[in-house]
């Protein structure tokens, strides 16, 4: 099956789901880490919210057909030309800007 | 197309019909930062508010507790159970909180709220990602506080103001510029107004003034900040909501914060849009779940 990368706050975390970059989360003096391609655990997730991590960089299962994908990627896009309607496209930042999101959407 | 001119003195005496930002907010975060230096100074502004001294006090006893420890009576000793970390988030979510809900009586969308937040977390981000944590605090305030020029208006003049909005939907222009044409002044001026009465500091009431338009100001950093902050808010549709645009955006503000996306020395947008994203529902998540918003 395919994955995907995603950051996720740590509520939206889950047991199993694999860390795509280390965590390290300071509280109160105290080091947490965790290296990057660990499965989290339970306690992994307890441990997180009791050190007070806000967001998780993880690779999750993508079980979305490429149809799903392409619907899903077709309707971010729409949405991103509808925020950028009344925007200059013809100015490069904010032409770089746009394409930036789609690339970010897209992915 | 002016249905009503707004001076100065109107917006400062119905002010006084509102709440006050609590400055002592301002005041905790920018000592909070080298607390060996400022850790009586730290206490002080924590005793000053009293739901904050409440708030610390209770969350360090609870720690206590659950290590088996005796009670904490002192704000010192429950600075040191908790860490700065949390009293930071105490501080930052109390007052808030008690701003917001000042405003429950009147009709403020929630959206308005949930944006602040966003542009206030993105805003830290970006002063982080900057190498410019010093600014991290201040960012965040002026994020919440940018439109607060809005939130008069909608305690004022809601039905101009939706119309003002609705403009934009239809005519795909800037907020700021319907609201010129609907007041004769925008958010920008009427915020940079109260902020001004309310004795914020002069970087904060900048940002509130100039974020439409940064280039007017870029001889202050947290004016580009909070501008290019709204700017990446809106284009990654943060809080998802219906005023979401992206009109104008400055090029010397991105440039001033190393935003050059897609140069192969600043690689790392996506983790940048990611951790801002994540970052942004987790503080909304804590705001909603406090069940002020």
């Amino acid at each position: 099956m395919r994955t995907r990368a995603k950051y996720i706050t740590v509520k939206e975390a889950r047991a199993g789901m694999e860390l795509c970059v280390k965590v390290e989360v300071v509280n109160q003096g105290r080091l947490f880490s965790l290296p990057s391609g660990h499965k989290l655990t339970g306690d992994n997730l307890f441990q997180l919210v009791a050190h007070r991590a806000e967001f998780i960089f993880v690779t999750e299962p993508d079980p979305r057909s490429d149809e799903q994908v392409a619907t899903d990627a077709a309707a971010a896009a729409y949405r991103i030309m509808e925020i950028f309607s009344g925007a200059d496209l013809t100015d490069s930042t904010t032409a770089t800007l746009f394409n930036q999101v789609l690339i970010y959407r897209s992915a | 197309m002016t249905s009503h001119l707004i001076t100065r003195d109107e917006v400062i005496e119905r002010s006084k019909g509102l709440p006050t930002f609590p400055n002592i907010l301002n005041k905790i975060l920018n000592t909070i930062d080298d607390f060996e230096a400022n850790s009586n100074l730290v206490v002080r502004h924590v005793k000053q508010d009293p739901v904050i001294a409440a708030q610390v006090l209770s969350a360090a006893n609870t720690a206590s507790k659950a290590r088996q420890r005796g009670d904490i009576s002192d704000i010192h000793a429950a600075i040191a159970m908790i860490g700065l970390g949390r009293v930071r988030e105490i501080a930052m979510f109390s007052s808030t909180s008690g701003f917001v809900n000042s405003f429950a009586v009147k009709e403020i969308p929630v959206s308005l709220w949930t944006h602040s937040i966003a542009v206030g977390v993105c805003g830290e981000e970006l002063a982080n990602y900057n190498a410019t944590p010093e600014l991290a605090n201040a960012a965040m305030i002026a994020g919440l506080l940018h439109d607060i020029g809005q939130l008069w208006l909608y305690c004022y003049y809601p039905a101009e103001l939706r119309a003002a909005f609705r403009d934009t939907r239809e005519r795909h222009i800037g907020i700021e510029i319907a609201e010129r044409e609907h007041f004769g002044l925008d958010h920008q001026q009427i915020g940079s107004w109260l902020a001004d009465y309310w004795h914020l500091p002069a970087d904060i009431c900048a940002a509130i003034r100039y974020h439409h338009q940064p280039d007017d100001a870029m001889q202050t950093p947290l004016v580009a900040l909070v501008h290019v902050a709204e700017v990446l808010s809106n284009a990654l549709d943060l809080t998802g909501r219906i005023e979401n645009h992206v009109t104008t955006v400055s090029t010397p503000a991105f440039k001033l914060l190393g935003l050059i996306w897609g140069s192969e020395s600043r690689p790392e947008f996506g983790p940048l849009f990611g951790r801002i994203e994540a970052r942004s529902r987790h503080v909304n998540e804590l705001m909603q779940s406090g069940k002020f918003l």
